[in-house]
Parts: C-alpha cells; structure tokens; sequence
C-alpha cells in the first residue's frame, strides 16, 4: 500500500530549478538518466510482450502495431486526436503523481474525474456567463467535484484511519452509478434518445489553438500550465516541501514536527481537484455533453502515466503523450484488425509490472558492472 | 416476508461465497506480508478463463482449473515484482487489474469474436450428490459445489495459519521478516507461498462468478468484489473466520440490492440500489475498523535487489 519505495531509490524526481543553475551536476543528470533508461526499457519491453500477447491470439503484431502507430499519427488529424487525447491523461497522471507525493495511494482518479467533469458540464450546459467568464466557471465547477468526490476519502483517512485505496476504489463504482442515473434520468437531452446530457454552450468550450485538419484545443495549454503550476508548487512552496517530506517518510517527517495526517489529506484533494479539472477538458474540449462511461478509463492510465514518470510532473507530459497516442490510436487498431482497443490496457499493465521491477534491472547492472570489475 | 428472507439468505450466500473465497487467499497472502489489491483481475482472469475451458472442453471442471492455474500464474507476476523486487505493492498488483480488464476483453473478440459477453458454456450450478438428503437436501443442491469447497477452504485456511508451524512462519514473515529470517525462515518462499494460494483462491473465486453462478463470461461481471475481500480482510481482522464472516455480510448488501431490484415498481431508482453494497462496505468498514492492526510489515518489501533487507 506505501509507495514509499518507489521514491527512496529515484535520487531525481524533481524538476530541476528553473534559474540557480541551468545544468544540474553530473551525478543527478547520470541518475536521471538512469531512471529515463529504465522508464524507456520497461516501455519497450511492454510493446515487445504486448505483441507476444497478440501473436498467441493469432493476431499478426506487426500489423496491428502499424494500425496502431497509424491511427495515432498518422494523419494531421490523427496527431490532432492524440494531443487531445493527452489532456486529460496527463491532468490523471498529475493526479495521481501529486497523491503519491504526498505518500497517498490515490486509485480513485476515474471517479473524481467523472464526476468533476459532470460539474464542469453541468456548469457549461446552464450557467449562462459572458464567454471570457464562462470557461474559468467550468473549470473551477470540476475541481471543486473532483475535491468534493476525494473528500469523504481524506477524511475517512484523517480521522478514521480507513486506507484511502480501498475508499477511493468504491467511490470510483458508486461515481459511474450515480452518473448513470444523472445522465439517464435528470439531465437527459430535449430529444431524450441518447443516454447523454444536452450539448454545452458555446461559450463554454475550449476554442481551437491549431485549426483543422489538426483540430487541437486549447486544453493543452490548461494541461501544460497546470504541470508548470504543481511543478513549483511541490518543489518551491513549503507547502509542496512539507508533502514531499511526508512521501519520502512519514515517520521522519512526524518526528520533524510536520502534520503528516493533514498533508495526506491536502494531497488527497489536490489529487482530486485535478484529476476533476481532467474530466472537465476533455468534456469541454473535445465531448461537449456527458454520456455514460465518457471516460474509458482514464483513471488507471493516470496511474500507468505516473509511474511511468516516477511522478516527476514535467515526465507526465511525455509519457501521456505515449499512452494518449496509444488510446487514440487504438481506435484504428480495432477497426483494421479487429483486436479490441482494450489492448492498451494490457500493454499499461504491462508497463506498470516492468517498471515496478526496475529494481531487478538495477540489481542485474550491478552486478554486470561488479564482474566488470572483477574481471578488469 | 418469509419469501424476502429466504430468498436474500440464499442469495446472500451465492453472492457472498466469491468474496469469501477471495478474502480467505487475501488473508494468506497479507499474513505472510503482501497486499494484493489484483485480486480483482485475478477474479477476472478466473472467469475468463473458466469459461473458455469450459468452451473448450465441455467439462466446467476443466474451467476451473484453468482458472486456478491462470491465478497461480498471475500471481506469480505480482510476487516477483514485489517480493524479488522489492516493488511497490499496491502499484504492481493495480497493474494486474489493468492486465485483466485488457486480456479479457482483447479474449473475448479474439476468441469468440464477440463483444461485451462470451456465449453460454455449461456450468457447476449445482451440487446433485446432496439431493437425497432430507429435508434441506433440494437447498444444499441448488448451490454450487464450489460453495462448499469455500467453507473447506475457510476450514483449510484457518488450519493452515493457526495450527501448523508452516502457518506460523507464514505469519511471522508478515509481522517482522528480519526477525524470521534469522530464525531461519525463508522469507522469500514463505511470501512466495501465500501470493499463490491468494491467487490459486482467487481464481477459484472467479470460476464461480461465470461457471458456478452463471453460464457466460460478461465484461465487468467482477464488480468490485476483488478489492470487497480486501475490505473484508480489514474488517474479519486479517483471521480467514473474520474475513469470511465479513465478506458473507457484504454478500448480503449484494442480496438486498438484488432484492429491491426485483420488486416491481420500486421508488428508488436502480443506478442508487447497486450503489448500496459499495457504500455499505465503507460504512461498515469505517465503523468498525477502530483499533484493527494489520500484520506490522504487511505491504513492506522485503527483498535484497532493491536493499529494503
């Protein structure tokens, strides 16, 4: 349940400061590389075990990985879909790096992101607002549910001492019921023939930041800045010190006077308000009405794109890339090859496992290196 | 009235027998020091692969064991990754949610070319040897014979940790594997052997979601009852009674939800009704969980590569 040792090897999950000193000295930049090698190790493996996986099915890899690479981009349009495929995995993955920071495990980023974006729709669907006002409204609608959805967790936590997993995990069921109902039964379309809320207005939606055929919406730069923003937040501010301190070591930090229950609990619902902000761009951006089951499990890929990462939140960026290629491109995969798009998920389980054990990849590095010695 | 009741303590105990099981392999594998939240996936792969050899055969039985091996093998998975490795526990064993909810559904269209749901296979729904009995013997036949293997695995269990010295090992290396292991216990094995019994449990819970319950493999049909036993774990006090008592009374949440859902004309919306086994559970466990101590190192890795030894 601690994520505790994921962080005690990394010497560098930090992004390094922007003005002291541009270059870091060589032993992080080596460690940082090091934790990069390993990340890109454990992809490639997962794609190699992804495509064993597919040829035991009797399905040909090559192909499907070229439907897959092809759909993701491919075309203008395809690197369109991906990059807006990307915003809310890397909101997830920022999510759940920001918990583990804080030394909480937090699985329930699908449901605070449900229901985050459900706010931030409802939001945009019925709150009439001038256009520069509206948007901000939304967005700040979907943290507080995304907050709001994390909160009796966190506080189960505090003061209850219940495991946030377990909590969260069932918040994620009772979310995907409850928006069932809403968008069956409550805030169901004039037509009343989709399970699916009215369309949001006009105002409310992310405008275009590159015009089609690549159709990108300004969602990434949200995306972008809210990296930058909980980037200093957890490296600059005491804040962000005193959460990183109780990740590292909950013990220490206690002893060091630091309230370790209320960070747990702050980074529960920062997790939260994210993870809603998430919901919330991709229903702006690219939706813009709720359904059931919006989101295809964008909550578990956040948990994938932060570990990827080593919770560095500038790393976030990159490895949402991948897997919002690798969602995006699913998409053409299933259709050409007819190998459901739920691969993916094996592939971000894979990746987990093979990142999971780079303590092995370490392990046998050493000792390669050792005999080198010996030898020398 | 005496319908209601009946009908919710058979079906508290249909429903409550798959997370009873799973949580009696729960409390195994955290005794010996390792949380498995995958359990969930391993439920999943156990339909799955229940149903396919089922399929494949025409012999339930045959599903069955293949959905002891696949919990053996993916289990495998995660006591690598967290007892050789030194992982981080919770991480690894999401991964194995992820790796299930994938194959099965990449199975499904691959294998039977069908979406959402496999086609009907033959099952174990009921236990025949046990009609002749008098009296009770038309009830005790209508349950799946892996009901009972649940209670003789609930008795196993409870053996196994409680009265053997293998069991008392087993849970010292969950309480302060340094200290075991210079007493010269194998902490790696010892850890090793409760990861597999949780995921040999584990499976046999999912074979009697789709085989002993049903007739067809569904996307989903776990539901959450994977990371219930683990629920079940805190709240029974990682003891395999406990455990099972608790996972039978998250069964009769189930029940009751599946109860209100079958009455005609109900107030209350059904998207709220399958919402109460899932906020129960926490409630139950937010009550009860007041003073419950898990084994100490349960969820610390323990290994030498990663040097938390």
């Amino acid at each position: 349940m601690k994520p505790q040792t994921l962080e005690r090897e990394g010497a560098s999950p930090a992004p390094k400061p922007p003005r002291k000193r541009l270059i870091p000295p060589p032993e992080k930049l080596r460690a940082a590389g090091l934790e990069a090698a390993i990340s890109l190790l454990a992809f490639v493996l997962s794609i190699v075990t992804g495509g064993i996986i597919l040829a035991i099915l009797g399905v040909n890899p090559f192909t499907a990985y070229a439907a897959l690479f092809q759909g993701a981009l491919g075309s203008p349009s395809a690197i369109g879909g991906t990059i807006n495929r990307m915003i809310p995995i890397i909101l997830a993955g920022l999510a759940v790096a920001v918990g583990q920071k804080g030394s909480v495990f937090n699985i329930g980023v699908e449901g605070q992101l449900i229901v985050g974006g459900l706010l931030g729709c409802l939001a945009g669907i019925y709150i009439p607002a001038p256009a520069a006002l509206h948007l901000p409204i939304c967005m700040l609608a979907s943290m507080l549910g995304g907050l709001l959805w994390a909160l009796i967790p966190a506080w189960l936590r505090l003061k209850k001492n219940v495991g946030e997993v377990f909590t969260t995990i069932m918040f994620n069921y009772v979310a995907k019921f409850l928006l069932g109902y809403l968008v069956v039964k409550v805030f169901v379309n004039a037509g009343g023939q989709l399970s699916a809320t009215e369309k949001i207005r006009d105002s409310a939606r992310l405008p275009a930041l590159v015009a089609k055929p690549y159709n990108i919406n300004v969602g990434i730069l949200v995306a972008v800045l809210a990296v930058v923003l909980v980037a200093i937040f957890i490296q600059k501010t005491r804040w962000g010190y005193e959460m990183r301190a109780t990740g590292y070591n909950r013990d220490a930090s206690s002893s060091a006077g630091i309230n370790v229950g209320r960070n747990m609990f702050l980074a529960l619902l920062l997790s939260g308000a994210l993870a809603g902000l998430g919901g919330c761009l991709e229903i702006n951006g690219t939706v813009f009405r709720v359904f059931e089951s919006y989101s295809p499990g964008y909550g578990a890929t956040g948990i994938a794109v932060a570990l990827l990462a080593k919770n560095n939140p500038v790393a976030v960026l990159l490895t949402a890339f991948l897997f919002g290629a690798m969602r995006n491109g699913a998409a053409l995969m299933q259709m050409s090859t007819g190998v459901s798009s739920e691969f993916v998920s094996i592939v971000q389980g894979l990746i987990i496992i093979f990142v999971c054990s780079e303590n092995f990849i370490r392990y046998l590095l050493k000792k390669a290196q050792k005999r080198g010695v010996k030898y020398a | 009235m005496l319908d209601a009741v009946s009908y919710i303590v058979l079906a508290t105990i249909r429903l409550g027998t798959p997370i009873a099981i799973t949580a009696v392999g729960a409390t195994i594998s955290e005794r010996t020091g390792v949380v498995n939240i995958g359990l969930e996936g391993i439920m999943g792969m156990g339909a799955f692969l229940a149903v396919l050899g089922s399929y494949w055969t025409g012999n339930p039985w045959f599903g069955v064991l293949l959905a002891v091996l696949v919990g053996v093998v993916i289990s495998a998975i995660h006591g690598f990754v967290s007892i050789v490795c030194g992982g981080a526990q919770g991480v690894s064993s999401q991964a194995l949610v992820l790796l299930a909810t994938g194959f099965c559904s990449v199975g499904l269209q691959a294998i039977f070319h069908q979406k959402g749901m496999s086609p009907t296979v033959n099952t174990i729904a009921t236990t025949e040897f046990l009609r002749p009995i008098p009296l009770v013997g038309n009830v005790l036949a209508d349950f799946s014979p892996i009901v009972y293997i649940g209670v003789l695995l609930l008795l196993g269990g409870n053996f196994l940790l409680f009265k053997t010295p293998l069991g008392l090992r087993m849970c010292a290396c969950g309480e302060h594997p340094r200290a075991a292991e210079t007493a010269g216990i194998n902490v790696g094995a010892m850890r090793f052997a409760g990861v597999l019994l949780s995921g040999v449990l584990g499976g046999l819970a999912g074979a009697f979601l789709s085989v002993g319950q049903m007739n067809l493999f569904q996307e989903g049909m776990v539901a959450g009852r994977g990371y219930l036993a683990l629920g079940a774990v805190i709240m029974g006090r990682w003891t395999p009674t406990g455990a099972f008592a608790a996972a039978m009374c998250f069964g009769f949440f189930d029940a009751v939800q599946l109860y209100i859902q079958i009455i005609p004309n109900s107030p209350i919306p059904h998207e709220f009704v399958q919402m109460i086994p899932y906020v129960a559970s926490i409630i139950v466990l937010a009550l009860t969980i007041k003073g419950a101590t898990g084994p100490a190192a349960s969820g610390k890795p323990y290994s030498k590569i990663s040097g938390t030894r």
